[in-house]
């Protein structure tokens, strides 16, 4: 009943923010063209990836960080249920990973084409061409092509925005000491731990097999070669788990005191 | 019947009981008086009517449905607490804004008017106002809404009496207006005395009272007069508390007065809620 003036209260607050990243980053997008051009020699050809492929990522993963933590006591002040904060949440954050891929593709067109006005060849190698076509530069594109790109980015950002959500979930809920716990284990287990039991226990078996899980979510183990419909099914399924999981610490969390 | 029914609502927070079976019903159109001291449970009972928190047992309807996780139930409940749950950075007017997106009968023209009233600056953020400024926005958000239950958790907390005034006869005439049920929670009992129609007191979690306040005020009343006069009066009454004052004494008596008993020197006057809430929940 509530969804709609929440779902706009996210909106709102996320299109704001990712107002001024894209008008920083093209900015800055700009400037790096022009002093391109300007430091050429020739007619040698720049090739770049633009900081918003990996930028809107990052932007997504925070935006599911602060989504239910930072908008909870807001929400609960207004008689918003957290079945309903959750809803809206999942569904804005759908619509930022799919905004910003569409963006984000946008801008390289348009970076590509003031490349080509300067006499820079700027071309973009997205992170879907390399991995599934070939390294084909955004020029070569067929319009199928595109089409998966912008999916394929898409559901990759949801995905990020999933893990920023339980992320931010967890440590939400663990208690001070929780998370200092939590902090300090993930980052020194990652770091210390795991290369440690790696070289003397498990003969690099949980790197291996990582390595295996993620070619395989990705469909880059696929008989025919790489296969960018695997990760559509995967990235579904695996949002569908993290995202329950979410739901579960949401639904009986308390407002944390400030 | 359209009401608020809270059955055996019981709340633990570790080892600490802050709600014990608590079983009241809030009817609807009625100004209810709160009270208990602190750490009776009084803000937990309003968190958990408002889905702030989750009781561990009983449950809380409004209008009939549980109200645990239910828009539309909890659209009918707005809960004004001492914490400011906004985000830092909002303005007042901005809140106005989405006050009226979530709830959607909110007076904004009357928000400004009262803003205006107040002397609150609307384009301050939530979290720069000062205490008392921070309290006056939250009661113009709770006058302006026009739902059927509204919950004050201390609004004249940093008011001075000037504002306090103007908020009871502000109170007053949105009531009249528009009745609808207004719970405040104060430890000014005196000051809500006048305006309150029923009382619910807490004690360590538990109601020990919940009646009109006619009829706690007429469940007994004060004696007054020399120290020995007024005990021999009250000797096989229920005295419930006391006050000396060199050697005039005061009691507090439950029940009525029997006019023929009272002796010269004697006075008998109605209870004070005060004194009476002060007896009632001292340990």
């Amino acid at each position: 009943m509530k969804i709609k003036p929440s779902l706009k209260f996210y909106l709102r607050n996320m299109f704001l923010a990712v107002g001024v990243y894209y008008a920083i980053t093209t900015v800055m997008l700009m400037v790096v063209t022009i002093i391109l051009n300007l430091f050429k020699v020739g007619n040698e050809e720049m090739n770049f990836s633009s900081s918003t492929e990996f930028g809107s990522p990052t932007f997504c993963i925070i935006w599911g960080i602060l989504i239910f933590t930072a908008y909870m006591k807001f929400m609960l002040q207004n008689g918003v249920s957290r079945k309903t904060m959750f809803m809206s949440g999942v569904l804005s954050t759908v619509i930022l990973a799919f905004a910003m891929s569409i963006i984000d593709f946008v801008i390289q067109i348009v970076i590509g084409k003031m490349g080509g006005l300067l006499n820079v060849s700027l071309t973009g190698r997205p992170a879907f061409s390399i991995l599934y076509r070939n390294g084909i530069f955004i020029s070569e594109f067929t319009f199928g092509d595109v089409v998966l790109n912008l999916i394929w980015s898409s559901l990759f950002a949801v995905f990020l925005g999933f893990l920023g959500m339980i992320s931010g979930l967890v440590f939400y809920r663990l208690s001070k000491i929780g998370r200092i716990i939590a902090g300090v284990g993930l980052g020194g287990g990652l770091v210390i731990l795991l290369p440690i039991a790696e070289e003397t226990i498990t003969n690099g078996a949980i790197s291996r097999a990582a390595k295996q899980f993620v070619l395989f979510v990705l469909g880059l183990q696929h008989s025919s070669g790489p296969n960018p419909y695997i990760w559509f099914a995967s990235s579904l399924v695996l949002c569908a788990v993290i995202g329950g999981l979410s739901y579960l610490l949401l639904r009986r969390a308390a407002p944390q005191k400030a | 019947m359209n009401k608020i029914e809270i059955r055996q609502v019981s709340k633990n927070f570790g080892d600490t009981t802050a709600l014990d079976k608590v079983s009241v019903d809030i009817l609807p159109e009625k100004i209810y008086g709160l009270l208990g001291r602190n750490g009776a449970g009084k803000s937990t009972l309003l968190n958990v009517i408002s889905n702030r928190i989750f009781a561990d047992n009983g449950a809380v309807l409004v209008d009939g449905v549980k109200s645990a996780e239910n828009d539309k139930a909890l659209s009918k409940v707005y809960l004004m607490s001492e914490k400011n749950y906004y985000p830092e950075d909002m303005k007042v007017k901005e809140i106005f804004k989405w006050t009226k997106e979530f709830y959607g009968n909110f007076d904004t023209e009357k928000a400004y008017q009262l803003s205006e009233l107040f002397g609150l600056n609307v384009k301050q953020r939530s979290s720069k106002l000062s205490t008392g400024y921070a309290s006056i926005f939250k009661i113009i958000l709770a006058l302006c809404l026009d739902i059927p239950y509204i919950f004050l958790d201390e609004p004249v907390l940093g008011l001075d009496a000037n504002h306090r005034e103007m908020f009871y006869k502000l109170l007053l005439e949105s009531y009249a207006e528009k009745p609808r049920t207004f719970v405040i929670s104060t430890h000014l009992i005196e000051e809500i005395s006048s305006l309150i129609e029923d009382v619910i007191i807490i004690k360590n979690g538990k109601v020990i009272k919940d009646c009109s306040s006619e009829e706690l005020l007429s469940s007994g009343y004060t004696v007054s007069g020399a120290a020995e006069v007024v005990d021999a009066f009250t000797k096989g009454k229920e005295v419930i508390g006391a006050d000396m004052l060199g050697g005039l004494k005061s009691a507090y008596v439950i029940g009525t007065a029997d006019k023929s008993q009272v002796l010269d020197g004697l006075e008998i006057t109605k209870l004070d809620m005060q004194k009476l809430f002060i007896q009632l929940t001292n340990s």
